[in-house]
């Protein structure tokens, strides 16, 4: 059992209702930005342990399942996710799939796959997560390519990682966990030490660009033809390199978009659990307002009884025991116990899509073009199929809402994942494991 | 002769500019023939006779007709059941079509250039690894590149250059001159040494490190920390920092008694598994895990590993383990070291260096040493903001590598007196790569001359020929610059060597212009790049210099497979020729299979390798590829195979007994496994591969969707698997290349899933075991008739063996050349194949033969 942590060391001064004041510039946002193509942005939120679903022969069933009863328009939801009603048409609750090669993990590991859809049953080989992809390309019009959060920070350790966002190369990629932290890396424009100091980074990265650049205008005329054209396709890749560098550039300095800070609670913690995890939904929305980035995870917590998160159900709820007991307690009322814990993250993940909608840029509230994403590795306990998922959001990218899909298990995952990255306009035709993609809820 | 030649291309070119008048007089037979399955109503196979270029020298379809002129030729086409051509309509086309070939050859002939291309992955770290001395492999940062039809990685028509690949090799050129050069002091030290047996100093903490944890107990180990690379200092274990919060030893998921899974155990003549006593920690042969959860993450049993929550993140290291056999006689244990990261389950894990035989007698112990570098392995990466006790623990530890997993008391066991681990190892500082590009020179005084002498030298081993002068003015321009913003003359150097690492001229090959023989540089690239898949070493270099190469090249041939380094090229080429990445699409079920592991997997993997390496350096005939009474085995494959006789981890030739599992590639686990579902075998894929990789006749890819084999109908499963196919065959859609393939497939129906021999087949037909005999008999679309392997390999060798040397050139020919051998090349390939027949056959002259030919020295 992992240590519960002193919690004197993160009590920073809780400030309360402080309004950060973001410089407030609408000539920046003129119409020249407003005629910019509508963003297109993802959001993942995830939970650990798998749901509660009392068997259908259990008293339970009905009222505490994760899964609404009933099933495509025609379904009602249970207490667990009852929070979500007033999104009912605008979100899609998906049951039955996996990741077929996580399928026999024991489930907590899963939970490194949630978004890479990797193979590591066997040797561990991990892969570019969603959102990674996702962000090579979103990111490229904003300061930031994505966020990455969680409520520990850091990447943990594989087979337990504290982050949901990995490299092309399978790498874990560290995630941030201090609201005040994020605040001031995301929504600030950047103080003039640390500007100076990307400044120079991205000069040296021109001097680089520069003389090779110069090799090969020269290598190029010692070049055949055919050679010649091979070569313009290294020169084209470089010209991309140099343009990421302008752009890196242009945002140094350059005044933030106006965002809506003054609801922000950056002293919040983890010790008051609705309270954190809104602030990092609210800091989510802000972002996406002040298109800071358009790409953000957040792991609500980590599996397995790791860190904070484990610990919310008991202060939060007065339930005994942390998330990952109650996800094994099998005692009289233990389904029920454990479903108040999905029915209040369902609430925070309710919340995060009440403050989408009521957030507005100059296309309209940011929900409309945003595809927010909810889910866990693992149903029931340990088992990594028939990922419990709730897709919202995005109604201006042809997302069929309004209903409760469930899918064989012949159907990746992954598949959903490329449905997913087609919406954001990321052309590809597969993603890990994928055999196809997911049009029943795609038009 | 070249000029000739050129003068030639260049009459025929305008000769063949004309249409052929023949091409109306052919068109109207296609029609009549071919049309009505290639044509707008089906075009099968994705052909379509209408849609075909009727140029054929000058247009774009000659790969085509190439391909008609074959089929009609071996009278594949049209298929038996279609109304054929008269004997004078086939010679018509086929006059038609070999003239306007012979044409387009000569035609298109500057097409067969190989193209401009970047260096592959494996390249591009061994490269580095060269040229600055230090063997970090950065593959795993890179994408991975994707393979041609034939399977090469390095085709310049497939490689591609991406951002992503750019932007990652811009950062690894930063980190490789980090890495080699010595600026700044000397990084420090870890030194632990943890020394096994009862111990008096008594202050370790006893932690649980998770699930199946096996630690030792505080009082079975002492660790000892040295000073500066000095004395041992006794640790006093009170001050803050100390080790109990940072060392432990484990032998997680080890097991006194393995009884679920050890057949062997039996209770008069068994012993335990691992003990610890006086002389240290015992370790029995470890027995390798089965690959099912949750046995699968912790190693196979038993390990011994030390638990490290402070480490350095990278950099040269060395184990050192003081070891002796735990009985006098007998067999000798072997001992192997690896590292990794804990998971929560068990760890993530990786071998390194190679495994040791113990000779040592138990009363006087040996010290062993393994060297790696940290960050070839799954350490984990550090955190330093991560608290959790859990987290950034580094395992590092050894088993005994004689892996029958028997605990019997006469089994080959290990005593380890006490395991330690140093790193980052500095031998000298500043380092030996330091010093090859900072060299001791006289003018070193002259900072500009000595920069210039420095750069010269870096750039034209980096790009494989001497920089012009140009280029080495606009480097040393760029370090001035550095020097000039502040810098010192050692880390502007370093910016400055770092940038050229992102030089064209350094990521690709770069070989001249089209139709002119190769120079000397691009010659000692291309023959390093095929037989070492690394850049030219000084002697290549050096004669390249001197305008001596072309002479020596079949010398130098013969010198670089004869050294150590050809093995980058035996493994990266057998990999990609006979697909071995199969082996690890594959999971075989291991509820059938219990005794598939990973090293198993592992060991099928370099029996091929080590095959190929073995009968291409030995130059042994070309028939051994297919047949030979011998294969590479170690103990633990041969026992996997049930061949006794064998033991220890290291490969060595193994005489087969007639009436046994026979030799060459298609009785080898490689191909038998890497084309099975897992759960049984799949002629179809192994059909299609004898086809491809063995024949070089591929298959056209299948149309699509295809209906698939209903498997999970009760009916068709109890099939024997001929039936199977003879019911898919009978769908129109599959039945012309079906008709071709399968056969190939069913010889090898005596090999299961895992590859091992059978001679009834049991699968689960709805839930129940259903067992039906093998039935391996087949009729080859030529109508000779093989039942069986041995039939097979009998027939190919009796009729297949000029297809067979024809593959294994083309083949060898693509990987040398980077490209895929087009129809223009086909001259090229007729007179390799002539001269290696003519020799004997023996292999490596087939690769001599390679090197010798045109293809090769011309552009």
């Amino acid at each position: 059992m992992p240590k519960t942590r002193p919690i004197d060391r993160r009590r920073f001064l809780q400030g309360a209702g402080v309004a950060c004041a973001l410089p407030y510039l609408e000539a920046m946002s003129s119409a020249r930005e407003a005629a910019r193509p509508r963003p297109r942005r993802l959001c993942v939120l995830y939970a650990p342990n798998g749901v509660s679903i009392p068997p259908p022969e259990h008293a339970a069933h009905k009222e505490w399942s994760w899964f609404p009863m009933g099933k495509g328009r025609d379904f009602t939801f249970t207490k667990t996710l009852e929070s979500l009603e007033p999104f009912r048409k605008q979100l899609t609750v998906i049951g039955g799939l996996s990741h077929p090669r996580s399928r026999s993990l024991l489930g907590h590991a899963a939970g490194d796959t949630f978004l890479t859809g990797g193979d590591i049953g066997g040797e561990y080989h991990n892969s570019i997560s969603l959102d990674q992809l996702v962000a090579r390309q979103l990111g490229r019009a904003t300061r930031h390519a994505c966020m990455t959060l969680s409520c520990d920070g850091g990447i943990g350790y594989k087979s337990r990682v504290s982050t949901l966002s990995f490299s092309p190369n399978g790498s874990p990629l560290p995630s941030e966990a201090s609201p005040r932290q994020i605040f001031g890396r995301y929504c600030n424009a950047g103080d003039a030490t640390s500007e100076e100091d990307t400044r120079r980074r991205l000069l040296e990265g021109r001097k680089v660009v520069d003389l090779v650049k110069a090799d090969s205008q020269d290598l190029s005329r010692r070049l055949g033809r055919d050679d010649r054209d091979r070569l313009d396709e290294y020169v084209t890749t470089l010209a991309e390199i140099e343009d990421r560098i302008n752009r890196a550039e242009s945002w140094i300095g350059k005044p933030m978009k106006t965002g809506d800070a003054s609801h922000l609670r950056l002293g919040a913690l983890q010790v008051n659990p609705a309270e954190y995890i809104r602030t990092m939904c609210d800091l989510i929305v802000l972002a996406f307002q002040t298109d800071t980035t358009r790409v953000a995870t957040y792991m609500l917590a980590r599996e397995d009884g790791m860190g904070w998160g484990d610990q919310f159900p008991v202060i939060a709820l007065g339930l005994k025991g942390g998330h990952h007991a109650l996800s094994h307690d099998r005692t009289e009322g233990a389904f029920e116990r454990w479903a108040r814990y999905d029915q209040f993250l369902a609430q925070q993940y309710a919340y995060l899509l009440k403050r989408l909608s009521e957030t507005r840029d100059e296309h309209g509230p940011l929900l409309d073009n945003t595809l927010a994403f909810y889910g866990s590795a693992c149903s029931t306990t340990h088992n990594a199929r028939n990922c419990p998922l709730v897709l919202a959001g995005a109604r201006n990218m042809g997302v069929k809402h309004g209903q409760f899909r469930e899918f064989g298990e012949s159907i990746p995952l992954s598949n959903l994942y490329v449905s997913m990255c087609n919406a954001l306009e990321v052309p590809i035709t597969s993603f890990a494991d994928s055999t196809g993609k997911l049009d029943q809820i795609f038009a | 002769m070249l000029l000739a030649q050129l003068i030639a291309l260049g009459t025929l070119a305008l000769a063949a500019a004309a249409p052929s008048p023949q091409s109306a007089a052919v068109k109207p037979l296609l029609k009549k023939y071919c049309q009505g399955c290639h044509g707008p109503s089906k075009a099968k196979g994705g052909l379509r006779f209408d849609k075909l270029d009727y140029d054929i020298a000058r247009g774009r379809d000659a790969e085509h007709w190439q391909d008609a002129l074959s089929n009609l030729q071996k009278g594949d086409m049209p298929p038996e059941k279609a109304p054929q051509p008269t004997d004078a309509e086939r010679r018509m086309l086929t006059d038609w079509l070999s003239s306007g070939l012979f044409d387009a050859a000569r035609v298109q002939q500057s097409q067969a250039a190989s193209l401009l291309r970047r260096l592959t992955r494996e390249q591009y770290t061994n490269t580095l690894r060269d040229l600055l001395g230090i063997d970090s492999d950065y593959t795993r940062l890179l994408p991975p590149e994707s393979p041609s039809r034939m399977g090469m990685q390095n085709d310049g028509r497939i490689l591609a250059s991406s951002t992503l690949h750019l932007e990652q090799t811009m950062k690894i050129a930063r980190t490789a001159l980090d890495r080699a050069l010595s600026i700044g002091p000397p990084p420090p030290a870890w030194r632990f040494r943890y020394v096994f047996g009862p111990q008096q100093v008594q202050k370790h903490k006893s932690v649980d490190l998770g699930y199946q944890a096996q630690p030792l107990k505080p009082e079975e180990f002492l660790v000892e920390t040295f000073a500066d690379r000095g004395a041992v200092k006794t640790p006093t274990l009170k001050p803050k920092g100390d080790l109990r919060d940072r060392c432990f030893v484990d032998l997680r998921g080890s097991k006194d008694h393995d009884k679920d899974h050890d057949k062997d155990h039996d209770s008069k003549n068994s012993a335990a598994r691992f003990s610890v006593d006086q002389r240290g920690v015992l370790l029995m042969p470890a027995k390798p895990h089965v690959e099912r959860e949750a046995q699968i993450w912790q190693g196979p049993n038993p390990n011994l590993h030390l638990v490290l929550r402070d480490f350095p993140a990278e950099g040269a290291f060395v184990l050192r383990v003081t070891v002796a056999r735990a009985s006098a006689d007998g067999e000798a244990p072997w001992l192997r070291a690896f590292a990794g990261n804990r998971l929560d389950d068990g760890m993530e894990y990786a071998t390194f260096d190679r495994p040791r035989r113990v000779d040592a007698q138990p009363s006087k112990p040996e010290v062993i040493e393994f060297r790696g570098r940290l960050e070839n392995l799954p350490v984990p990466v550090v955190d330093p903001e991560d608290r959790e006790f859990l987290s950034n623990m580094m395992v590092i530890g050894v088993w005994n590598d004689v892996l029958s997993g028997k605990a019997a008391n006469t089994a080959p066991a290990l005593i380890i007196k006490s395991i330690e681990f140093e790193g980052p190892v500095t031998e000298s500082w500043p380092s030996v790569s330091h010093r090859r590009i900072f060299f001791d020179d006289a003018r070193k005084a002259e900072p500009e001359t000595y920069a210039r002498q420095i750069l010269e030298r870096f750039l034209t081993r980096a790009f494989r020929r001497p920089p012009t002068e140009v280029q080495l003015q606009r480097h040393l321009a760029f370090w001035q610059r550095q020097l000039k913003a502040g810098a010192s003359f050692e880390v502007a150097m370093r910016d400055s060597l770092a940038a050229a690492l992102s030089s064209p001229s350094f990521l690709h090959h770069v070989e001249g212009t089209r139709d002119q023989p190769l120079d000397d540089y691009a010659l000692a690239s291309r023959l390093s790049y095929f037989l070492w898949n690394t850049m030219p070493d000084d002697e290549l270099l050096a004669l390249a210099a001197e305008g001596k190469l072309r002479s020596q090249l079949a010398a130098q041939a013969v010198r670089l497979l004869n050294a150590p380094r050809s093995r980058d090229f035996f493994q990266s080429y057998t990999t990609q020729w006979l697909d071995l990445g199969a082996l690890d699409r594959v999971r075989v079920d291991v509820k059938q299979q219990p005794r598939y592991t990973r090293f198993v997997k592992e060991d099928m993997r370099q029996e091929t390798w080590r095959f190929l390496e073995w009968v291409f350096k030995e130059n042994r005939p070309l028939g051994e590829l297919i047949d030979a009474d011998y294969t590479l085995l170690n103990g633990n494959l041969a026992a996997f195979y049930g061949i006794g006789g064998v033991s220890g981890p290291e490969f060595q030739r193994v005489k087969l007994l007639k009436g046994g599992r026979g030799g060459g590639l298609l009785g080898q686990g490689s191909f038998l496994v890497g084309r099975s579902t897992g759960e049984d075998s799949h002629p179809i894929k192994r059909g299609v591969w004898l086809a491809k990789k063995i024949l070089d006749d591929p298959p056209p890819p299948p149309p699509p969707n295809v209906p698939e084999i209903d498997r999970e109908n009760p009916e068709i499963a109890k099939l024997p698997v001929k039936m199977q196919l003879e019911i898919h065959r009978s769908k129109e859609a599959c039945r012309e290349c079906h008709r071709k393939l399968d056969p190939w497939g069913i010889p090898f129906e005596h090999f299961d899933a895992a590859g091992l021999a059978r001679t009834a087949i049991t699968k689960l037909v709805a839930g129940k075991p259903f067992t039906s005999p093998v039935d391996a008999a087949t009729e080859l679309s030529d109508g000779s008739k093989v039942d069986g392997i041995d039939e097979l390999k009998g027939y190919l060798l009796r009729n297949r063996l000029d297809q067979i040397r024809r593959s294994a050139v083309r083949h060898l020919a693509a990987y040398a050349l980077g490209r895929t051998p087009g129809f223009v090349d086909d001259q090229a390939v007729k007179e390799i194949c002539a001269a290696t027949a003519a020799q004997g056959d023996g292999l490596r002259d087939l690769i001599l033969a390679v090197i010798a030919s045109d293809v090769f020295q011309i552009k």
